[in-house]
């Protein structure tokens, strides 16, 4: 920022403050402030209700401009600064915040018009340039004037003939005001396709498909960023793009239909762009139960690297009445790395935040998160008034959480053996939740002796003596292949065992 | 002497109140941007109006349409007038045409480009409702609910309907000594005189 800060601080002991506040004008100190972190939304066509090009429409919003400055919705930006730092970072900090406002507080004055910058170059069209494949929604989805707010799911066929790899996807909206976000998923089962349209509507809602991708997202005022060097994500043949999109009513009827553009990789990536999720499955294993009214409501769960990495990007994931999350690296030699804090987590706001530099992080590493909810009526995003009991499921009025760290290993020979280890904890967490179910199960059917013949009678529907994948409860089957040593389809009496050693562990903790 | 002067300076102080709230009463006079003029309360049966102040293009205000639309639906048989004014001098007739058309507005639009309207009834927000009683005192000023705790931070659904309690209050007679007044979340009216650091 070229704002002469430390200059107007020297002088501040030789005049009187309104001497100071004459001298910030528009022209040469909060023109490039707002060029450079408001214009390219604020103008015409662009995502900003309003426009902030030029020194009358900035005095006449210099009120609001602060309190949301201040209030740090605006720009949009939600990790806390000092905790990682980000390539796409928008936030201002504390001097320009406290520049803007002393402009604000004096007459607002322009100064002289021939030492204000020129207003950025800003693309009129696609932000990264015409991009490889352009797809737009069938059919535009109609949104009401009012109401509550639409999570609806696109399902768009891409038809690629063969594999493909993607550096960056980018999102034009037909009615920019009335889309607040949108993530990109990958459907390679077709189900998405068959789901889309069934309510005689486009679209459809719920996560009723396997996602087996995901290409980022869109959020309004974060530029589409493409992947670092010669990183790719892959886009498989046969695959269909799915935008898992949020509306927010505008007080005007509209109807929305987006065109996305993607940008594709000349050759695969070299390497493999690993998600660590801690906790994994977006918590579903961590037994989330948030009483009503508990403001303090925490999880936590940790995960060990095993072999060295590069964090390229983060990111969380949590519903209504989350309100704190952070990551954390503690290095085999104890240094700890913070890698993402956010203090106000908005559902509607849910970034992916590119590290500026990789994050360098040895093997042995543990990464812990730390989530804290509020289902207190104090948090207005609560969705139940009175707060209701909250526990992890599927829907918005559900809970989830977890961050995500996207790593690529340091050796790309070791990838595999990454992704087995994700996949394992992912298992453990799912398991452990299997069995602290059961567990509850076997006291309330008053067979609190923990042994194999016990569990088995309690799942055992059928009494033949085995567990089919059907008999098994729904965390049971995420794990069920694990667990079926023999690989026969079915849990055996002596397969029962390590379900029984983690029923006995949890009672003794 | 003491109390005379005490009794000349209440008779002045009462005359004042009087006159201003004589003054607000006879006065409301606006004429919307079909160039129809409005004097609500020289129809006896008017029991209050409520000035909402709006910006065609403040995102907050205008999530407040539909709502604003039922309200002043629901109090129109009950003898509340509505009346949405822009206090932007740049807003023009034709932009606040198009805007009432595109968000389905069907109350009356007022330009008050010299802000008096705003500073007289000291709206300093957009959304900001003011209800006047039919004796010119301001009954309530401040959010239409409170659905916005804060930017960016919406309720699913409101938990305090301050204007609407407000109008009832009003039609079943019962009224505060002073008006009762909530902070709005919204967009700020830019006053072009406003005195620095407000």
């Amino acid at each position: 920022m070229p704002v002469k800060i430390p200059l107007l601080l020297f002088f501040s002991s030789l005049f009187t403050t309104a001497e100071i506040h004459a001298e910030i004008t528009f022209s040469e100190h909060i023109a490039p402030l707002v060029f450079e972190n408001c214009s390219s939304c604020h103008r015409p066509g662009q995502a900003g209700p309003f426009s902030l090009t030029n020194y009358k429409e900035v005095r006449k919003r210099g009120r609001i401009m602060l309190e949301v400055m201040e209030d740090r919705f605006m720009p949009p930006w939600k990790p806390v600064p000092g905790h990682g730092v980000f390539a796409n970072s928008k936030a201002l900090s504390d001097e320009e915040i406290s520049l803007f406002e002393k402009w604000v507080e004096s007459d607002r004055p322009e100064g002289d018009p021939d030492k204000m910058p020129p207003f950025p170059d800003f693309p009129a069209g696609w932000q990264l340039g015409e991009p490889d494949i352009i797809v737009s929604m069938t059919e535009a989805f109609p949104v009401p004037a009012d109401g509550r707010d639409i999570y609806r799911n696109f399902a768009i066929p891409l038809d690629l003939p063969e594999d493909k790899w993607v550096k960056a996807v980018e999102l034009r909206p037909s009615e920019r005001s009335v889309l607040h976000h949108v993530l990109f998923f990958l459907d390679e089962s077709g189900r998405a396709r068959e789901l889309d349209g069934r309510d005689g509507k486009p679209g459809f809602s719920g996560m009723g498909f396997k996602r087996s991708g995901s290409l980022g997202s869109y959020i309004p005022g974060a530029e589409p960023l493409l992947l670092p060097g010669d990183l790719a994500l892959p886009l498989k043949k046969g695959s269909d793009l799915v935008l898992a999109t949020h509306f927010h009513p505008t007080g005007k009827a509209v109807a929305e239909k987006s065109t996305v553009g993607i940008y594709l990789a000349d050759k695969p990536s070299s390497k493999t762009v690993i998600p660590m999720q801690v906790p994994p499955a977006f918590g579903a294993g961590m037994g989330i139960d948030i009483p009503a009214g508990d403001s303090k409501y925490r999880i936590e769960d940790s995960f060990t690297i095993p072999s060295d990495v590069e964090a390229i990007a983060v990111g969380g994931h949590a519903h209504y009445v989350c309100q704190e999350m952070r990551m954390t690296a503690t290095l085999p030699d104890g240094v700890t790395k913070p890698l993402l804090y956010i203090d106000d987590w908005d559902l509607n706001w849910q970034g992916s935040y590119l590290f500026k530099e990789p994050v360098k992080l040895p093997k042995g590493t543990v990464l812990k998160t730390e989530i804290r909810y509020n289902n207190s009526s104090s948090n207005p995003r609560n969705p139940f008034s009175p707060p209701k009991r909250i526990r992890w499921g599927k829907e918005s009025t559900d809970e989830m959480g977890s961050i995500t760290l996207q790593v690529v290993a340091a050796d790309e020979s070791d990838a595999a053996m990454i992704v087995r280890s994700t996949r394992r904890k992912t298992g453990r967490n799912l398991l452990a939740q299997a069995a602290k179910k059961l567990d509850g199960r076997l006291n309330s059917a008053g067979q609190s002796d923990l042994t194999r013949s016990n569990v088995l009678r309690l799942l055992d529907k059928n009494r033949d003596g085995r567990i089919q994948e059907s008999e098994a409860s729904a965390r049971l089957k995420e794990s069920f292949s694990q667990v079926d040593k023999n690989k026969n389809g079915t849990l055996e009496e002596d397969e029962l065992q390590p379900v029984v050693e983690f029923l006995k562990a949890r009672r003794k903790r | 002497m003491i109390p005379v002067k005490k009794t000349a300076r209440l008779a002045c102080l009462l005359f004042l109140l009087f006159s201003a709230s004589l003054a607000a009463a006879d006065g409301l006079s606006v004429t919307d941007i079909k160039g129809k003029t409005h004097s609500p309360f020289n129809d006896k049966s008017v029991k209050g109006v409520a000035l909402i102040f709006i910006t065609t293009d403040c995102p907050v205000a205008n999530y407040f349409h539909p709502t604003i639309r039922r309200i002043g639906d629901a109090a129109k048989e009950k003898g509340i007038r509505v009346y949405l004014v822009h206090s932007d001098p740049d807003t023009t007739t034709k932009a606040a045409s198009k805007h009432a058309s595109e968000y389905g507005i069907s109350a009356p639009v007022i330009l008050d480009h010299d802000q008096n309207l705003a500073r007289k009834h000291g709206a300093k927000w957009t959304p900001e409702a003011v209800l006047i009683a039919p004796d010119g005192t301001i009954t309530y000023r401040g959010r239409i609910d409170n659905t916005y705790a804060d930017y960016g931070k919406k309720r699913p659904k409101p938990t305090k309907e301050d204007l609407k309690e407000a109008i009832d209050n009003l039609l079943a007679g019962q009224r505060a000594k002073k008006p009762v007044t909530t902070k709005p979340v919204g967009c700020p009216i830019y006053f072009l005189k406003e005195k620095p650091g407000k």
